[in-house]
């Protein structure tokens, strides 16, 4: 072939496909299926940038004092995707953001004033602070980086709370669940219930406990063995939260608990030497365990209690005694509750986003009565983004959801700190994403994008 | 406007890539004043058709590096000059002179390969090793496909000196030959020899090469976008990037659509390559044959990268003392050709990237391969004793029994070497992109995450539930490797049938592909979904 006829052939290839494009429209539907056709205009003309807020425009390095967090896509259980259906051309709707108001000024510091008044009296009592959130804080991420802070700065110890089966890795701690010297990975060992995630998961009644899971053991069905063994250790990598000195673990009355010859009180702690980093737990008998709790007598205690896949309404769904229990006999000065991020994919009007509001208020408020000593913070999702086509942009209802959070919080007097504008606002996932702070899924941070977040966060909190 | 300056203006963040349009109307642009100069095949013809496709790679280069050009210009002087200089020295008896001349190439050559690639990983070994905190005040970036055309010039300044290749007299013609743009950034790494005589002779394409070239493609296009980039990024990614929110499975299944993903990735973007060359009338060496049909490491790194397998043989292997000699010293063959072929894969990592876990990456591809050589010799004496031993029965039925155990063991070595090459990847994937300190600890800790999730956080009652979700990246992994571990004779045939069929069929297909592909160029990204909780 003569090189002019190639160049011909690859004329006539480009002219077919501009007048493919030029006759088929953005989106068609083949049998069900969505057919996107690129067009000329997008072709032709070059997006320079991203489209980003104004408060934007700071490179990832110089975001200040906020972090980042968001939900992944909240599917409380395992549902198959929503098939596409044939459907008439239709535009993502444009959302005029919300109109600012006054309460979206309001620095709301000030409604953790009692939080931050147990903080001055760290030095001899304990502060709890018990941080919920969905899978960005799994692993003790986010969480870690506060903890550190606030035990660098108030003191304290200990890792907090962690359940009896521990299905994901934590940062901080090493756990090892054993039967008969078997250890028990995922599926096996005691029973676990949870009240989020799939229905199955379920237990009859609302006793869940304040980590919203509980294991159900039985030592006496298992033959040859009268005991569970549970050895928890603190890692190098949580430093300032290493040492702890008392264990306190959560349990009906059915259960004993032991550490060596000692036993741990039911409604209490069992004092530990100052430089304890492990410890081996025995655990028998019938009944439920809510948690192990490894703390100090004094300063900081901060829990991680990741929920994944959840949107934060559950709470209504764990018993009211339970939680006041708890968060009587612990000192709860504070609860963090980190959610939203799983609502953003299947949020599409402002509606939808004023019932997840709703729903947030009324655990905000079942919270407050059980924890009337505790001030509260919510953490609303960070950006997200979704793709249109080959562009990937912020989901259009985060903005909205975000200033709605932020008005929540002025109404029920909780502080609200905004990870959708610790990120730079719309754009500021993928900014996170080119910087190496968020994974390729743009809805999770790496570890390094978790640091940070929890970093701001923790300067947030410290009113630095 | 925007589409012009996005073609022919330099922007970083915007290179110039095979997959995207720009790339394609670039070429249509070239092609047209190729066209122009190809009207008549004269001598003089030729000589302005190298001139013509230099200036169009150097562009090319620039728009993908912009003042890194220098470098490509430098090192395209230095090395044509001293190849001379290498030459003169041979004919005249001087071997001395020409060693030095072509040490002084070579050590131009890699002083810009260690300047731009090493540096950092240099600064952070001298610090550990004597405890100092020196750091690169200035940010080096790496200049695109520096690596490939380093080792190009140098094949060609030791092929002088070793008298397997003439020195190229005219300078635009060996611009050319180091810069040609297809291969210019990502390989293969062709040496002068194989390159250089295509330059002098006139174009010529059949129409049966035409649709060959058509071909590659789209056979490289499909690769990258739909077995590579999709699976990246609705999968794979994800789960290199929190292995810890991910089941053991979904680890597993991750790990082993990286191999995929980095072969179709690589090789996908070696057939564009070599489909570009061709339309324009060069030929392009095979870079990649089927690698995960290998039954062991070593055959594996002859299917894989070929050209850089080469020319690590011959520039690395050899000169270290093959199988004769260990440093300079004559020792048992078996021993020498083991150590030197692990030095060589030890380099052979470090060439992909500056950090250790590319060298431990290397290291442990060096391993397999002398664990495999030394299971081969084994088994081969334990077989030869064994028949010297005892007479064993033969029969046709024995022979068909033989054949049929032979396929399975070819199965299972197939099957084992492509789990072996995929778990050292854990080491490759971890790290890359990354400052040599950054990667190491993040290769590190990411690998031991996937092989704690492998091993223990295994929820088999999961599976049904995430090959149903992710049903997409599963189907096209089992289609990609299906189609990978089709039979060689199979794929030529589809491959010719492909290249005969009529320009407008041909054409017709090309318009299908590129409607498909934009599908998943486009396509949603993937519900992130929990199966464990």
């Amino acid at each position: 072939m003569k090189p002019i006829r190639i160049f011909l052939f690859i004329l006539l290839t480009l002219a077919v496909l501009a007048v493919v494009c030029w006759l088929l429209p953005t989106k068609s539907y083949i049998a069900g299926n969505e057919l996107r056709s690129p067009q000329l205009r997008e072709v032709l003309e070059i997006e320079d940038a991203l489209p980003t807020d104004t408060v934007a425009a700071e490179s990832v390095d110089t975001i200040a004092a906020e972090p980042v967090l968001r939900d992944t896509i909240v599917r409380d259980t395992v549902v198959a995707k929503p098939k596409p259906q044939p459907r008439p051309k239709r535009v993502v709707p444009v959302v005029e953001e919300e109109e600012d108001t006054a309460a979206d000024t309001i620095d709301t510091h000030i409604y953790l004033t009692r939080f931050y008044a147990a903080l001055q009296g760290a030095d001899t009592a304990v502060v709890r602070v018990v941080h919920y959130g969905d899978s960005q804080v799994e692993g003790d991420r986010i969480t870690m980086m506060v903890r550190r802070a606030l035990q660098g700065r108030y003191g304290g110890g200990g890792a907090g709370l962690v359940p009896l089966h521990q299905t994901i890795h934590m940062r901080t701690v090493t756990h090892t669940l054993t039967m008969n010297g078997a250890t028990q990975s995922a599926g096996q060992g005691p029973k676990r219930y949870l009240v989020y995630g799939p229905k199955s998961n379920r237990r009859e009644g609302n006793l869940y406990g304040p980590m919203g899971q509980v294991a159900v053991m039985n030592t006496a069905l298992v033959k040859g063995s009268d005991s569970l063994t549970l050895h928890l250790s603190t890692t190098k990598e949580s430093i300032g939260e290493r040492y702890y000195n008392r264990l306190r673990v959560l349990r009906s009355a059915g259960v004993q608990a032991k550490v060596g010859q000692h036993q741990v009180p039911l409604n209490g702690t069992l004092t530990l030497p100052d430089s304890t980093s492990k410890v081996t737990l025995q655990l028998c008998g019938q009944g439920d365990v809510y948690g192990i709790s490894m703390e100090s007598d004094k300063g900081v205690v901060v829990d991680n209690i990741p929920m994944r896949g959840c949107a934060g309404t559950i709470f209504t769904g764990i018993a009211a005694e339970q939680l006041q229990t708890f968060f009587d006999a612990t000192q709860t000065r504070l609860i963090i509750l980190q959610y939203g991020g799983n609502v953003v994919p299947y949020t599409k009007t402002k509606m939808d986003v004023r019932k997840y509001i709703e729903r947030i208020r009324r655990q905000v408020q079942y919270l407050k009565r059980c924890a009337p000593e505790a001030d509260i913070l919510f953490i609303g999702p960070s950006d997200m983004v979704q793709r249109d086509g080959g562009n990937i942009q912020t989901y259009p209802m985060v903005p909205v959801m975000d200033t709605m959070l932020q008005r929540l919080a002025v109404d029920e007097q909780i502080g609200y700190y905004s990870l959708f504008r610790a990120m730079g606002g719309r754009g500021g996932m993928q900014r996170w994403r080119e910087a190496g702070l968020a994974g390729s899924d743009y809805i999770h941070f790496t570890r390094r994008g978790a640091d940070k977040a929890g970093e701001q966060l923790a300067k947030w909190l410290m009113n630095e | 406007m925007g589409f012009l300056r996005h073609i022919f203006a330099f922007d970083s963040h915007s290179p110039l890539l095979f997959t995207q349009l720009y790339f394609w109307v670039f070429l249509a642009i070239v092609y047209g004043g190729f066209a122009l100069i190809m009207m008549r095949q004269t001598r003089r013809r030729l000589h302005l058709r190298n001139v013509y496709l230099m200036l169009v790679s150097w562009f090319f280069y620039y728009k993908t590096s912009g003042i890194f050009l220098f470098i490509l210009a430098t090192l395209t002087l230095s090395n044509w000059l001293l190849a001379f200089a290498v030459r003169r020295a041979r004919d005249r008896q001087a071997d001395m002179r020409a060693r030095m001349w072509m040490t002084l190439s070579i050590l131009i050559n890699l002083g810009f390969l260690f300047y731009y690639k090493y540096a950092y990983f240099g600064v952070d070994v001298f610090n550990s090793v004597f405890g100092t905190h020196y750091s690169i005040v200035d940010k080096i970036i790496l200049p695109v496909g520096i690596s490939f055309y380093v080792f190009q010039v140098t094949s060609y300044i030791v092929d002088v000196y070793r008298r397997t290749v003439q020195p190229v007299r005219n300078i635009l013609d060996f611009g050319f030959y180091v810069s040609f743009f297809p291969q210019l950034v990502a390989g293969p790494i062709v040496r002068a020899s194989e390159f250089i005589p295509q330059l002098y002779k006139p174009f010529s394409l059949s129409h049966r090469m035409f649709g060959l070239a058509v071909f590659w493609i789209l056979n490289g296009l499909t690769k990258k976008v739909l077995l590579s980039d999709y699976l990246a990024v609705n999968l794979i990614d994800r789960v290199f990037d929190n292995p810890l929110l991910f089941t053991g499975f979904e680890n597993l299944f991750a790990l082993f659509a990286y191999s995929l993903q980095v072969y179709a990735d690589f090789s996908g973007y070696t057939d564009i390559a070599t489909g570009v060359a061709l339309l324009l009338g060069f030929y392009l060496p095979q870079n990649f044959d089927s690698p995960y049909k290998s039954r062991n490491p070593q055959e594996f790194w002859r299917r894989w990268h070929q050209s850089l397998s080469r020319w690590l043989k011959s520039y690395v292997y050899i000169p270290l003392g093959g199988n004769r000699t260990l440093l300079g010293r004559k020792v048992n063959k078996l021993w020498a050709s083991n150590v030197n072929s692990f030095l060589t894969m030890l380099i052979g990592g470090l060439w992909h990237g500056a950090s250790w876990n590319f060298v431990i990456w290397g290291g442990l591809n060096g391993i397999g391969m002398i664990v495999a050589k030394c299971w081969k010799a084994l088994k081969d004496a334990v077989w030869g004793a064994v028949t010297r031993r005892w007479t064993l029965p033969s029969g046709p039925r024995i022979q068909a029994l033989k054949i049929h155990l032979l396929r399975v063991d070819n199965l299972i070595c197939i099957l084992l070497t492509f789990t072996f090459i995929t778990f050292t990847r854990l080491f490759f994937r971890s790290g890359s992109n990354l400052d040599p300190a950054t990667a190491n600890r993040v290769a590190w800790e990411t690998a031991v995450m996937m092989m704690q999730q492998i091993s223990g956080a295994w929820d088999s009652a999961i599976i049904p539930s995430f090959l149903w979700q992710y049903r997409s990246v599963v189907l096209l992994f089992i289609i990609g490797m299906s189609i990978h571990w089709l039979p060689t004779h199979f794929k030529r045939w589809y491959r010719l049938n492909f290249a005969l069929l009529p320009w407008w069929v041909i054409m017709l297909i090309v318009v299908a592909v590129v409607m498909i592909v934009y599908q998943f160029v486009t396509a949603d990204l993937q519900p992130f979904i929990y199966f464990q909780f």
